[in-house]
């Protein structure tokens, strides 16, 4: 049969397959459609101004005035408490120089951090003619954090892996212990590389064009710029691509077990790595590459996640060409372990 | 009991996916299990990675002031993509670029260090406070006596005001309560992606027209069948809430003061009970494992989402706020939603959940005889 027909046939054989459009189209679509409709706010809100009570007869009153992003008004204790509680103030501070707040917090720490600078001023016994209060001590490198953006990334990255299913559907269907298309096909002269070859191109295809639609839709209702190296973007899907086409192969040889067991391992290892690499948010991520880096060093799909955003919004190529490597290198393995555990099979009976 | 059995029997093909799978949930809740609380004022402690190319006095200074209230982690290599891409993505609240001729600014009342922070965010402002006092002050020793003089100004650093808690604090039992809400909300997730992955599997092969077609001309009543699946599901179900349970206990063992256990435990009942119910009308709908797997993954993850399980419902938009307040996840959340929350309160979740599981019990049932029919 003709190598091309042979794609088309099988590209026609997975499109007729509704269950599979949705597993590897519909399924990323609306998961991406939930994660831009809760985790705009991810970075939490702005902090524009700490609202703060005291006595007017309090030592920092006018001190606290001063502050560019503090609000002071005057109240009496009891009227304090009542708007600690309600929290409609941060903190209260008392005659005494003592600071009351409702809980612990940031704005909690920020207001005792302006408290404790006017009292050490005082402490350090140096002449006030000696400080500089107008001087800018720091420079600020000022960067708006976007920790969303890693969970669209890590989709992006998993759909890049769901080749894994094609190439595992392959293998178990080539082994006529395993399946009845499998023994006719062992006993038939058709070509084993042409099959493989044929089916890879066709998962690849599909595969690709399941992350293409993402990221269309991402380009296009998402608010930010997630692409901005798109050609890049898409020479690291392809590797990862190509990479599920290598897992799914291993996954595919396993012995004696059910398709639809078999089938589960992909769809939980697949979660378990994009979970590691930041799907469920950047929380996951963050524990992990700080309490067992080893983890994310060895996972393909934190490589293909870090990799897209160092390139799109980093415009940092450094680990470009390390990622396709380890991508391509997971391939090569699987590829050559296959083979030797394919190659010149016999079976006593089928 | 043969199809019992036969079903415990296939439950049983799936113990390499279950340990991984348990180990896995298990060790990223120890990882994210916080210790004790505090009912007295602790302030903010930020995670700060320093560049110290300066080497002085001065720098250590401040890197031994820093140290002494946050996270710090000093590197010795300037590489400025690696600390933005730290900030960028919250693993550390910001850096700080301490530059060569770092002793020389301070004297001179120059721009000393570099921050790289959101600015946007509070612990920005609370890191930029802090340095900014601590290169103040040490700019007015410079000026005063012509040195530094280290000690001195650690005193005066650490000379703090008194601060009293108006509210209630963290105490010991909020945060037990808070690490056993979070385990338990993740463990709701685990629980219905293992049994939708499992049972909707096993079932979705069970159901073919071909085993179907064998087991109505079996000696076996529909209803027995019937009662038998159900037998095993709901056992698979129970043991795998037993360890999500007993998980929880053995990981909080002597912290458990706090922890509303009885509701935790019906939650977790509940949610399996529901997900059995769901699972049950998926698969009545279809065997295409491909829509199995993917409508489990769907549902899980979309219903952990929209419920507030992975990212606080309070970061959503108010529209986001009022879906979650719909989903039969919210309720499993709203069943232990206090440390001391009694069961009048609980109620109306428990019977939200219940009448969700009865709902898909019945389009199951529904959809199961109409898929009989026509295989027949």
């Amino acid at each position: 049969m003709n190598f091309l027909r042979l794609i088309y046939y099988l590209l026609v054989i997975n499109f007729k397959d509704f269950g599979f459009i949705f597993w590897t189209i519909g399924y990323p679509l609306v998961l991406v459609t939930i994660f831009m409709a809760t985790t705009s706010n991810l970075a939490g809100d702005d902090l524009e101004e700490i609202k703060v009570g005291a006595t007017e007869d309090s030592e920092y009153f006018e001190a606290l005035k001063q502050v560019e992003f503090i609000t002071v008004n005057e109240m009496t204790v009891s009227e304090a408490r009542t708007s600690l509680s309600e929290e409609n103030i941060t903190g209260y501070i008392n005659k005494d120089g003592t600071l009351i707040v409702e809980e612990n917090g940031f704005e909690a720490s920020i207001l005792e951090s302006v408290i404790n600078q006017i009292q050490q001023t005082y402490t350090l016994g140096i002449p006030p003619e000696n400080f500089n209060f107008d001087v800018d001590f720091i420079e600020t490198n000022e960067m708006e954090t976007e920790p969303q953006v890693v969970m669209y990334y890590s989709t992006v990255a998993m759909i890049s892996l769901y080749t894994v299913f094609t190439s595992m559907e392959l293998i178990s269907s080539m082994r006529p212990n395993l399946s009845t298309m499998g023994a006719r096909f062992s006993a038939s002269p058709f070509s084993k590389t042409k099959y493989i070859l044929a089916s890879s191109i066709a998962g690849l295809f599909l595969g690709l064009l399941s992350n293409g639609l993402v990221i269309g839709y991402l380009m296009i209702f998402n608010d930010s710029v997630l692409f901005n190296h798109l050609p890049a973007t898409l020479g690291i899907i392809v590797a990862g691509n190509i990479a599920g086409l290598g897992l799914g192969f291993i996954i595919g040889l396993t012995p004696r077990v059910n398709i639809n067991v078999k089938s589960i391992v992909p769809v939980v290892f697949i979660v378990g790595l994009a979970f590691l690499a930041g799907l469920m948010g950047p929380g996951v991520r963050t524990v992990v590459n700080r309490e067992l880096p080893f983890i994310n060093q060895l996972n393909p799909l934190a490589h293909v996640t870090d990799t897209i955003y160092r390139v799109n919004l980093m415009d940092n190529f450094d680990s470009y060409w390390t990622t396709i490597a380890f991508l391509i290198g997971i391939t090569v393995v699987s590829f050559f372990i296959t083979l030797i555990a394919l190659r010149r099979k016999q079976y006593d009976h089928i | 009991m043969t199809i019992f059995k036969i079903i415990l029997l296939h439950f049983w093909k799936f113990k390499w996916l279950i340990l991984p799978l348990a180990l896995i949930f298990f060790v990223i809740a120890a990882l994210f299990s916080t210790l004790g609380g505090s009912d007295t004022f602790e302030s903010e402690t930020l995670g700060i990675t320093v560049v110290d190319a300066s080497e002085s006095e001065t720098s250590a200074a401040l890197i031994e002031y820093l140290s002494s209230k946050h996270e710090v982690e000093v590197i010795d290599e300037l590489d400025r993509t690696y600390l933005e891409e730290k900030v960028f993505l919250m693993e550390i609240h910001g850096a700080v670029i301490i530059d060569s001729n770092f002793e020389n600014q301070v004297k001179t009342g120059e721009p000393a260090v570099e921050i790289i922070s959101d600015e946007r965010a509070a612990a920005s402002i609370q890191l930029d406070s802090e340095i900014s006092k601590f290169l103040m002050f040490a700019n007015a020793q410079f000026n005063a006596a012509g040195s530094l003089n280290a000690d001195t100004l650690q005193t005066a650093l650490t000379d703090t005001v008194d601060v009293e808690l108006n509210g209630k604090g963290t105490s010991a039992v909020e945060e037990n309560y808070t690490n056993a809400a979070s385990y338990s909300n993740f463990a709701a997730y685990w629980l219905m992606l293992f049994i939708m992955l499992t049972v909707g599997n096993l079932m979705s092969e069970f159901n073919k027209p071909e085993l179907q077609k064998r087991m109505i001309s079996a000696p076996v009543s529909s209803t027995s069948s019937a009662l038998q699946i159900l037998g095993a599901q709901i056992l698979v179900g129970i043991f795998s809430v037993l360890i999500m349970f007993f998980g929880l206990v053995a990981l909080y063992y002597d912290r458990l003061e706090g922890m509303p256990l009885a509701h935790i435990l019906l939650a977790l009942i509940l949610i399996m009970a529901f997900t059995l119910a769901m699972q049950y009308a998926i698969n009545a709908l279809t065997t295409n494992r491909f829509i199995v797997n993917g409508l489990t993954n769907l549902i899980t993850l979309g219903l952990a989402f929209l419920s507030g399980i992975f990212i606080p419902i309070e970061l959503f938009g108010s529209t986001a706020q009022h879906i979650a307040e719909f989903l039969p996840l919210y309720h499993y959340t709203q069943i232990y939603a206090a440390s001391d929350i009694s069961w009048s309160e609980s109620a109306l979740s428990i019977s939200i959940l219940l009448l969700y599981t009865l709902a898909f019990l019945i389009i199951g049932i529904i959809f199961n005889n109409q898929r009989k029919s026509t295989q027949l």
